[in-house]
């Protein structure tokens, strides 16, 4: 009983401490990124422009014909893709033969509220894309956008559909109307523009703020009794300091994009009624008509399952299909069950749509 | 869904209270008379623990999902933000002529050259091989250029001597 009080007191003020740096990080401008932990596979930044930073890594043998370019959210640090070897999707694609391009994006400064999906988007993921293409020697790519980046990449893919040969949304928050997460009541009555008014862009600590009100017990508690249960098993306590060093990287939200979230696509699900508009065209997700993976944790308490599902139906691929994997929101990057089944699902289906033209 | 939810809570309740008061003091006992082993008591309390946690999720979850709460939540929010943009208004007016003033440079003068200068050195840190080079090529120039100045000062005073 004393050992379990000690351990758990012990783990709870780390955390505390972490917590803080977390927040002493998102007051600091520009948020920064230089303390992000040393990456497992090793990187060449190819571009750097607007708020971009493109990572290539190396395939590992006999590489694939089409390079995927991973369109990371504009929330948190992108080290959750790489961060242990053996709990890594960018080591897992490199090692099934992929080139990976890898979206690293630039926390947004005061200088940058003006930024909305119109600079992220026909900006930023424009000349990403023409990088790629210029690096790899292709004229396609395969796309794989995860929660936030999986919706910027869906407008990518609508809006420049000739470029993109497949396409993987990965727990993409698409229709708003079946959100189902209890916390959304409170996003559904806010006035995005008062909080952009006080602060320019959407602040790091209120963007922590919200994902740990997701689940308080958690991480108030629950999380460190979970360190105390778990602490035998093996690697357990460094995947719990590195998972929990990402969870309090959170980035600022530039405030533009932040106001069309919240009001276009969150209060009045613009996107998946086909009105939603950026730099001045309308996203018609008819126009998506390339081979289609929509992966989706069926536990995801962040993303509701049934907000990425209608993406299926609103395309005009002949090719597309969900895959639901047995997981969470996170889960589906960082899971010892993630990195054995679903990565070689995803690296097969890429892998067979790889030669076929279309 | 709601039914589901209903059912979990219910099934919660009962764990928690079969637990604590039956179980646990079972297992206890059994424990302190050398029959039961302390594995056996620890799992029936994390039993407990576990159930309890749901029960505090669910509950927090009840909470969000409620309108009174989303509404005094948002009304407490917009309020808040409110009085932040004031009070940025007037430090943002006073501060900056009392800074004036003294001739001190406001904090956003010194975050932006701050923000400058951090974003140098990260551009410098990333091109430390492009900055090698361009050493390189300076430490060059000014090798050649040595010889050219001197041989100029020369050729000047020639000319002045011959002058």
């Amino acid at each position: 009983m004393f050992n379990l009080l000690q351990d758990l007191s012990s783990a709870w003020l780390n955390g505390a401490v972490r917590t803080l740096e977390g927040l002493r990080r998102g007051l600091t401008s520009p948020f920064p990124v230089y303390e992000d932990p040393s990456p497992t596979t090793p990187s060449q930044v190819i571009y750097e422009g607007g708020k971009l930073r493109l990572r290539y890594y190396r395939p590992v043998g006999r590489p694939q014909a089409t390079p995927l370019l991973l369109v990371y959210a504009l929330i948190k640090r992108p080290f959750i893709l790489d961060l242990q070897p053996s709990n890594s999707v960018i080591a897992n694609l490199t090692r099934q033969g992929f080139a990976i391009y890898l979206t690293d994006w630039i926390p947004p400064t005061q200088a940058d509220t003006w930024r909305g999906f119109d600079a992220y988007v026909n900006g930023d993921l424009v000349n990403a894309v023409s990088t790629v293409q210029e690096h790899a020697g292709v004229d396609q790519v395969s796309l794989l956008g995860y929660c936030f980046g999986g919706l910027l990449s869906t407008i990518y893919t609508a809006l420049y559909p000739e470029t993109v040969k497949n396409f993987i949304p990965l727990s993409v928050p698409l229709d708003m109307s079946k959100q189902d997460i209890p916390l959304f009541n409170l996003v559904k009555q806010m006035d995005p523009s008062l909080l952009t008014d006080a602060f320019g862009n959407c602040p790091a600590w209120i963007m922590k703020t919200g994902f740990s009100s997701l689940s308080p017990v958690h991480h108030a508690l629950d999380k460190y009794v979970g360190l105390y249960r778990s602490k035998e098993r093996e690697g357990y306590t460094e995947m719990f300091e590195l998972f929990e060093r990402w969870m309090n990287s959170d980035v600022p939200l530039a405030g533009q994009i932040f106001r069309e979230l919240t009001r276009d696509l969150f209060q009045h699900n613009l996107l998946a009624q086909g009105q939603f508009q950026v730099g001045g065209q309308t996203i018609d997700l008819q126009r998506i008509t390339c081979p289609m993976l929509n992966v989706l944790g069926e536990y995801d308490d962040v993303v509701h399952p049934q907000a990425s599902l209608p993406l299926t139906d609103l395309i005009s691929s002949h090719d597309k299909r969900n895959l639901v994997f047995p997981t969470g929101h996170i889960g589906v990057v960082v899971s010892g069950g993630a990195q054995k089944k679903l990565w070689p699902q995803v690296g097969a289906w890429l892998k067979k749509h790889d030669h076929v033209l279309h | 869904m709601a039914e589901k939810q209903m059912t979990q809570t219910t099934e919660d309740l009962t764990t928690i209270y079969k637990t604590l008061f039956f179980d646990l003091p079972l297992a206890g006992v059994k424990w302190g008379m050398g029959i039961g082993a302390e594995k056996e008591t620890t799992e029936t309390a994390w039993k407990a623990y576990d159930a309890s946690v749901r029960l505090a999720a669910s509950a927090i979850d009840n909470l969000y999902r409620s309108p009174l709460f989303s509404q005094v939540a948002s009304r407490t929010l917009t309020d808040a933000l409110r009085w932040q943009r004031v009070g940025n208004a007037v430090s943002g007016t006073v501060l900056t002529g009392l800074w004036r003033t003294l001739g001190v440079p406001t904090a956003a003068e010194v975050q932006g050259l701050s923000d400058q200068v951090r974003a140098l050195e990260t551009r410098l840190a990333q091109k430390k091989d492009v900055q090698a080079v361009l050493e390189q090529l300076r430490t060059l120039q000014v090798r050649l250029n040595a010889p050219s100045q001197a041989q100029y000062r020369n050729g000047h005073l020639e000319e002045r001597a011959a002058a």
